[in-house]
């Protein structure tokens, strides 16, 4: 073992010489620390984005979608918010990651870690569901008074005509329908007012003057002849 | 009758060095320097000097030896150092990742422990070793060098790779029959 002494005398020199020299405890705690935060902050920013995501697909009547057959199933995979999905599944994948630099983290398998998160996620999703947190945050960004996660949340309750689908109040009733206006004080494109065919079978009767309705429909010359419509009992 | 001298165990020094304690620290490096010398000789599969790894794990070893918990095993500490260092090497030379997604470590594994073979099957392991450990993928010989070279057992080699015991178990396995194949093939 020729080179024994080598390794050991280098390593010594460079020590003594005070090229390289201990890091402080303190640091070490301070990483702990520090990873223990950033781990928490993960967590809860990822239920705030999955809590963000059912708030805004059942304030904005999104889900009746579901209900409207295919063309509204296809209409509500277009308007879903995945972008705050796969940002929620990103930080979920970034939490596993965390968690496996502690020691009870890369010990479980990482199916079974990840399936934990998802549990935990869910029920804090649920959690924080319970709270008024995401209305209070839509009230503000309603009054545009909501910065940096406004234009995130002024979506909910615009309509989105482009894709056939229409948030408003009833105002009148037609021979053939009603009319809706949809009016948010943001002077934005969603604004207007449509006059309404239901399809068929619908009763135009279980609508009254001023109640919110969701309708998905075809819009021809100014018509909109709906394939869907439900009543929405929130205020939008 | 006169006691012999005890032999203080690698805690006690880690502990000292901590202190500043600098024959303790020349000592644990007199411990590992042969064991790391011959972790980084076969988990590479290289015959160049690897000196300046084992260096490199004594300087970090030296500079982190205040995040080391006395109350814990020494060994998997300073191998996971090892660990970090060579896979890095490994990684600079094939400039691929040393592995992409594992998926032993996906799901659970029994996390049996080999019974401590008897002398004929620790000669044949050894005699399996020498003649095929080189054509192993590094994640299996990394495990059979840290089993069966080093001595560490499964919650070791857990704390040393990050993975699961499971993990440990279902690469040894597949390791020793790799080898199997490996020496009948040839």
């Amino acid at each position: 073992m020729s080179n024994k002494p080598d390794i050991k005398n280098s390593v010594l020199e460079k020590i003594r010489s005070g090229e390289v020299s201990m890091r402080p405890r303190a640091l070490f705690t301070l990483r702990i620390a520090a990873t223990t935060a950033l781990t928490l902050l993960t967590l809860l920013v990822s239920v705030f984005v999955l809590s963000f995501v059912v708030f805004s697909v059942h304030e904005s009547g999104e889900q009746f979608l579901l209900g409207f057959g295919t063309r509204g199933l296809a209409v509500f995979t277009t308007l879903f918010p995945w972008i705050p999905l796969l940002v929620a599944a990103g930080l979920l994948i970034a939490l596993e990651a965390l968690l496996r630099s502690f020691s009870f983290g890369y010990r479980v398998p990482l199916l079974r870690i990840f399936l934990w998160i998802i549990v935990v996620a869910a029920l804090g999703t649920f959690l924080f569901g319970l709270t008024s947190v995401q209305t209070y945050l839509l009230d503000r960004a309603d009054h545009a008074q909501l910065p940096i996660l406004g234009p995130l949340y002024e979506r909910v309750h615009d309509s989105h005509v482009d894709q056939g689908v229409y948030r408003g109040t009833v105002t009148a009733f037609t021979s053939e329908g009603f009319t809706i206006s949809h009016d948010d004080v943001d002077r934005d494109s969603d604004e207007g007012t449509w006059t309404i065919v239901p399809q068929q079978g619908f009763a135009t009767s279980s609508l009254a003057i001023g109640e919110h309705v969701y309708i998905a429909g075809r819009l021809v010359h100014g018509v909109v002849y709906a394939y869907g419509i439900k009543q929405l009992s929130s205020q939008y | 009758m006169p006691e012999e001298p005890q032999v203080p165990a690698d805690e006690v020094l880690a502990e000292s060095v901590q202190k500043n304690d600098h024959d303790a620290f020349a000592t644990l490096m007199d411990r590992y320097q042969p064991k790391l010398l011959r972790y980084g000789r076969r988990f590479l599969a290289q015959k160049e000097p690897i000196d300046d790894a084992v260096q490199d794990i004594f300087l970090k070893m030296y500079q982190n030896i205040k995040s080391y918990d006395p109350a814990r095993p020494f060994a998997p500490w300073i191998y996971r150092i090892a660990h970090n260092t060579f896979a890095n090497e490994l990684r600079r030379k094939s400039r691929k990742p040393l592995i992409t997604l594992d998926l032993d470590t996906l799901s659970a594994h029994t996390a049996y422990e080999i019974d401590p073979a008897g002398e004929e099957e620790q000669r044949q392991m050894q005699e399996l070793i020498n003649r095929g450990l080189d054509a192993l993928p590094p994640h299996y010989r990394e495990v059979v060098v840290l089993h069966y070279l080093e001595g560490l057992g499964y919650q070791e080699i857990s704390d040393v790779l990050h993975v699961p015991t499971g993990t440990v178990g279902i690469r040894l396995y597949r390791a020793r029959q790799a080898l199997k194949k490996y020496v009948e093939q040839t």
